[in-house]
């Protein structure tokens, strides 16, 4: 089966790459959408309509907004396609990276007592899910607050943001490998509800209709 | 007259091709996949037709035979070039032309390009004008080192297909080639495709036509490059050639430059709005994005598409590039664009209409550049993460 997938970053495309790798190896990867990233919740119209053809496979970070299905409610027209695979990372794809701390911890330097558990959380709606526990966003906790504590100096360089940057000058040359080769999802689904349905649409998913 | 089809066979990169143009193509590809060399089977006809030109130096000038030959055809030793051509505005096909050829030679001997086949059909007379097969017509060695393309005795029945292969403009312009023309006043270039002599082709047209050119490149220059004003052709007190334009600034009049003081993205605009003025048939442009700010590479494709419509200057322009601005216009449409892919049995090349992956895309809203660039990444661009410097 062939698809596109979609995604905001670099990041967020490598996880989908790496899970269908992982779970769906029947499943190759058409190419990336959008082209240029970036503008990806103007393109979701787009992609429910390319999925028609083509199943299409998204992950989104949640970022601010309480509750998922919400979120997909706002960003997809209905009616939504059965083959446009839509993910929602609570709250950001680096919180599902977190989630496997014991390689976390051992590639970035970061002792594993300081890196954050999981706990019950309720997202605006009836059920408590298990997410990864954060104080705020999980990209600039990770920067702000963890990447300090690493005992691995170029670990620090390169992802240390410069003035005025959002992340580091080398965030996606550390983060992208240890994605690839290093990050077990196995193990992080256990404590990322929104991962574990991730890994459950893409081994659940029969094809097109 | 204009390119239709082109059919490559063991050429370069190609063990076999097959493209079909429009009157402005766009070649897209990852590097090294073969664009410019599948431009370059244009530029091998117009080399064989031009004057002092010719298959052997055509073939010399690209390094021989084992040079042109495609290294995934193995040990196929023909090459062979296909050309249509169709009439510019009713778009019936004019003339096919048909060219094989091998090499003779080696060892103590010296090398040649030698034509196994030369082939040429006239659609509107319905028949073959020519019909060469050296091997079985028993030509010998020294007649088959020459097309007929290239000999006035021999191509009075097709001569203007030989007119139309020279008249084929290609541009590759280097600022600081041009910027040296100026300094050595080197205007004894023979062929000029990267700007060494483009102050010397300027200075050949006469005085009107140069100024109809520039009062146009102007209107252009003010709004791409506004602090430029007034371009003008001039030449200096030993007879070279100069463009010369005023530089606005604090100063009420600003004040004059010459090209060796212009930006790099300057001097490519007005290369590149020469050319397809001054060109009166098939430009072939590489990368015309680079050096200019995306704002104007946008606009770029809807202005040749004006320049072929207004009948004012080129007649099909083939463009090479990697430009997401370039292809991120609702004007350009997927027959447009000719994607090329690279394979262990040599690149392949396809219309992008002919893929449903690419039409799906577009069919969804999204622009011909979201569909057509991540054809053409590299197949494991994602190990460049991987690297290590240290």
């Amino acid at each position: 089966m062939e698809v596109y997938i979609a995604g905001e970053d670099a990041v967020t495309l490598t996880i989908i790459k790496r899970l269908i790798n992982i779970y769906r190896p029947d499943i190759s990867v058409i190419s990336e959408m959008p082209y240029r990233g970036g503008k990806l919740d103007q393109a979701i119209p787009n992609l429910n309509v390319l999925s028609n053809k083509y199943p299409v496979v998204l992950l989104r970070d949640l970022d601010m907004y309480d509750c998922p299905p919400q979120l997909i409610a706002r960003l997809i027209p209905s009616p939504k396609s059965e083959n446009f695979i839509v993910n929602i990372a609570t709250d950001e794809a680096e919180a599902w990276l977190l989630g496997d701390s014991e390689n976390f911890a051992e590639y970035f330097g970061i002792p594993i007592g300081f890196l954050p558990g999981s706990i019950l959380k309720r997202q605006n709606g009836p059920r408590t899910v298990t997410e990864i526990d954060t104080p705020y966003k999980t990209s600039q906790y990770f920067v702000r607050y963890l990447l300090p504590l690493t005992t691995n100096q170029t670990i620090f360089q390169q992802l240390q943001p410069k003035v005025g940057a959002v992340k580091g000058a080398e965030y996606n040359h550390v983060m992208l490998p240890f994605i690839r080769t290093v990050w077990n999802p196995e193990t992080a689904r256990l404590k990322s509800h929104s991962l574990n349905r991730m890994i459950l649409r893409l081994s659940n998913f029969k094809g097109p209709h | 007259m204009i390119i239709k089809k082109l059919v490559l066979s063991n050429w370069k990169n190609f063990r076999s091709c097959e493209v079909d143009f429009q009157d402005r193509c766009f070649v897209i590809g990852p590097n090294a996949a073969g664009k410019s060399n599948l431009i370059d089977a244009l530029r091998f006809l117009r080399d064989i037709s031009k004057e002092a030109g010719g298959l052997q130096s055509a073939v010399r000038e690209r390094g021989g035979i084992s040079r042109i030959r495609s290294l995934s055809a193995r040990k196929e030793p023909v090459v062979s070039i296909t050309i249509e051509t169709m009439d510019d505005t009713s778009h019936k096909p004019i003339w096919s032309y048909q060219l094989s050829i091998s090499q003779t030679g080696g060892g103590i001997n010296p090398l040649f390009a030698t034509v196994e086949k030369e082939v040429v059909y006239s659609f509107e007379l319905e028949k073959y004008v020519l019909q060469r097969f050296p091997t079985k017509n028993s030509e010998d060695d020294e007649m088959r080192r020459y097309t007929f393309l290239e000999q006035v005795n021999s191509n009075r029945d097709f001569r203007d297909l030989q007119q139309f292969f020279r008249e084929v403009e290609y541009l590759n312009l280097i600022p600081q080639l041009v910027r040296e023309s100026a300094s050595v006043g080197n205007l004894l270039i023979k062929e000029d495709h990267f700007g060494r002599n483009f102050l010397g082709n300027v200075a050949k047209l006469n005085e009107r036509t140069r100024s109809s050119y520039f009062k146009r490149i102007n209107e252009a220059l003010k709004i791409a490059v506004p602090q430029l004003e007034e371009l003008k052709f001039v030449k200096d007190e030993d007879g070279k050639p100069h463009l010369e334009a005023r530089y606005i600034h604090w100063r009420a009049k600003g004040s004059k430059q010459q090209e060796v003081q212009f930006s790099d993205g300057t001097l490519r605009l007005i290369g590149l709005l020469f050319v397809l003025f001054n060109s009166k048939g098939v430009v072939l442009l590489e990368e015309p994005e680079i050096n200019l700010n995306p704002s104007i590479v946008s606009r770029i494709p809807e202005f040749i598409s004006m320049i072929i419509r207004s009948g004012k200057g080129c007649k099909q322009v083939i463009i090479t590039t990697h430009s997401y601005d370039l292809l991120n216009n609702d004007g350009v449409s997927l027959d447009e664009v000719v994607v090329l892919n690279t394979s262990t049995e040599g690149s392949i090349a396809y219309k992008a209409s002919e893929r449903e992956t690419i039409k799906a895309v577009v069919d969804s809203g999204f622009s011909i550049a979201e569909a057509v660039l991540p054809v053409t990444k590299p197949a494991n661009i994602e190990n460049f993460d991987e690297l290590r410097v240290d």
